[in-house]
């Protein structure tokens, strides 16, 4: 098998992608000696992806499948500008495998899985039968065609409530909906089709067992041209709010020596048996008494891809270029270990106690941590405009630690630091979840968030803290002029304000 | 010398005893306190107060303390925030699509009816009736794209 890989040293990369994901492909790439290309919008000449890489190209402004998700013009950007392969991130095209059929067949190298592997794991419906074939547990539901209501009410039934409704074509918890009696079938269905039919176009759904205390366990696989499959251990990502994670960490607290292998054996079960290559994440629900089922298959970088990096010490996107070189995989299953913890939090601009209302605004300041063992993935910088046009994601911060309640206190700690000043952030909030006994003792299940959320309202500011706010403003107001403007602000513009043309 | 502050939305009253480039001493809410001004660079501030030396982060009026954030305003900048509750308007929390409208004029609602469904962020938000009454009016119809912050319904 290995005789037919060619190898093809990856000398440029178009990044089809924005913000944190775009700037954290560069910096591997910079750091492999391989030029990089990046896209914007319009709208987004200011934010730093637009500049980071070292050429890019703007794409004008208008609706998503104009820019970020027209396959065309970006394969033919990618051609124009002599990239020799492209990067997806997460998102937008990542997983579309028209996407990376249509670059392969360019003649440009696909950072990602084959297109047949897409297929077959992006459609929830095939993945499933597939993973069943392979002897991979998964959850009791229906899957069928027949999208009637009397047939989906009926399944619904047979399958026991409370069910989960989901979109079949879904992801990011669009088109979901938890069903816990009979009566309130119907209008969660329609709920679920409404959202499935204008997120993706279709609004097939399939019915699922709905597991009442479950963990959100992830197995990160890495697979070569050559046959070699390895896991690279678990993630939890059990903390979520409306479906999306916002707390992951490594190793899982509930995750035993015994557990972990045969979760990790189910992982590579299905990379040998689909003849995976490259990135993918094996998502698990991990039940109370131990079983796990499989939940989808992710056939791409996580978002939360950097808590494995840290406990690892492996760079995830140079393995990613590497297998898309032709390389092999440049260490063996036995040479892997996780050393320490490590827990990433996803900063939002959002209100998490107006119910996660996504905001809006400007970014006054960005601060940063000053802490070793912490990492701060941002695509945004002082200055810069959040809209409603993308994702709300601010950030990822991640902290490592010798054992979960060191990463626990310095990520904390990183949290006081890292501010987005100048619009609401679930910053505090994060702060709450890491604060929490609960979450200190590892009980963590998906509902999280729901079920603590008494515990996790905003509390009184304490009155010190408020009073050394009243000092400092009061020292702020009686500042000259001058020097209030250099605190104001930094920028290079304003420092540079003395001098003059010559 | 007594001095009003606006913090976080909420008028405070500050008893400023003695006050210089490098040292405050006031009292608010029953305490004295006397803070001396340390290190001062790049959006970054250290007061040393009983001993204690405490970073605070500050930019415009935000102030960050032990990562607690306080806006800290003079009166007259801050303009008076009306409570949507009190007004009886259901108001768009953000810009987005009306997907659903589950009253009409007429239909009485309590405090926590569903009264439409807005997608935003590709996501849907259900607005609920902030107070009970009568929907006196509908301002928006299923499909219309609607910008932050108007009002939707009345409720009277």
């Amino acid at each position: 098998m290995s005789g037919d890989i060619q190898l093809k040293k990856i000398k440029k990369i178009l990044i089809a992608n924005r913000g944190e994901i775009a700037l954290r492909i560069i910096r591997t790439a910079k750091e492999m000696g391989i030029k990089t290309v990046t896209i914007y919008t319009d709208e987004e000449k200011t934010l730093p992806h637009a500049s980071a890489g070292d050429e890019a190209i703007c794409l004008g402004s208008g609706p998503l499948k104009e820019t970020y998700l027209n396959q065309a013009r970006i394969v033919e950007i990618a051609r124009k500008c002599g990239a020799d392969a492209i990067h997806p991130g997460y998102g937008f095209l990542s997983e579309k495998s028209s996407f990376a059929q249509l670059v392969s067949d360019n003649g440009i190298i696909f950072i990602g899985p084959s297109a047949t592997s897409i297929n077959l794991m992006g459609d929830k419906k095939s993945s499933k039968i597939k993973i069943q074939e392979l002897g991979v547990p998964s959850i009791p539901g229906y899957h069928g065609d027949n999208q009637e209501l009397k047939v989906l009410s009926q399944e619904a039934k047979r399958i026991g409530f409370p069910v989960l409704i989901k979109a079949s074509a879904g992801g990011g918890g669009k088109g979901m909906r938890i069903v816990h009696q009979e009566s309130e079938f119907n209008e969660a269905l329609e709920g679920a089709q409404r959202e499935a039919l204008n997120a993706f176009g279709d609004q097939t759904v399939l019915i699922e067992k709905y597991i009442t205390s479950p963990r959100h366990i992830e197995i990160q696989v890495m697979s070569d041209k050559h046959g070699n499959h390895c896991h690279l251990f678990e993630r939890e990502c059990s903390i979520q709010r409306r479906y999306q994670k916002i707390v992951e960490e490594s190793p899982s607290p509930a995750v035993t020596p015994e557990l972990r292998a045969k979760m990790t054996a189910a992982a590579l079960k299905i990379t040998n048996g689909i003849n995976y290559i490259g990135a993918g994440t094996v998502e698990l629900i991990l039940d109370m008494d131990g079983q796990f089922y499989f939940l989808e298959m992710n056939t791409r970088l996580q978002v939360e891809h950097p808590v494995t990096e840290m406990v690892t010490g492996l760079d995830l996107v140079k393995l990613q270029i590497l297998v898309a070189q032709g390389e092999e995989l440049p260490f063996k299953q036995s040479d892997l270990k996780i050393n320490g913890h490590a827990i990433e939090v996803r900063l939002y601009a959002e209100d998490p106690d107006n119910d996660f209302l996504p905001s809006i605004g400007t970014i006054k300041m960005i601060g940063q941590s000053t802490l070793h063992h912490t990492r701060l993935d941002c695509g945004y910088i002082d200055g810069n405009e959040v809209t409603i046009m993308f994702d709300p994601m601010l950030a990822k911060l991640v902290a490592w630690g010798e054992n979960r309640l060191q990463a626990t206190e310095l990520l904390t700690q990183a949290l006081n630091e890292v501010v987005f000043l100048g619009l609401k952030t679930n910053r505090d909030y994060l702060k709450r979840i890491l604060n929490l006994a609960e979450f200190k003792n590892g009980l963590t299940y998906t509902h999280f968030v729901v079920t603590y959320s008494d515990k996790l309202k905003p509390q009184k500011k304490c009155k010190e803290e408020m009073a050394l706010a009243i000092a400092a403003s009061l020292f702020h107001s009686q500042l000259s002029g001058k020097t209030k403007k250099e605190l104001k602000s930094n920028c290079v513009w304003t420092r540079l304000a003395g001098f003059r043309n010559i | 010398m007594k001095k009003q502050l606006v913090i976080d939305d909420e008028i405070i009253d500050v008893e400023i005893v003695d006050e210089n480039a490098s040292f405050v001493l006031f009292n608010f809410e029953g305490e004295e306190y006397s803070v001396n001004l340390g290190g001062l660079q790049n959006g970054k501030m250290v007061l040393n107060m009983k001993g204690k030396n405490r970073p605070v982060i500050l930019m415009d009026t935000h102030y960050v303390v032990d990562g607690q954030e306080f806006v800290i305003d003079a009166p007259r900048r801050t303009r008076k925030k009306s409570k949507i509750q009190d007004l009886g308007m259901m108001k768009s929390p953000m810009p987005g699509k009306i997907l659903k409208i589950f009253v009409q004029v007429g239909d009485e609602v309590v405090l926590g009816s569903p009264i439409l469904v807005m997608e935003a962020m590709k996501m849907e938000h259900t607005i609920k009736a902030s107070k009970a009454g009568v929907v006196t009016a509908i301002h928006f119809k299923v499909g219309d794209q609607v910008t932050g912050g108007v009002e939707l319904v009345n409720v009277v």
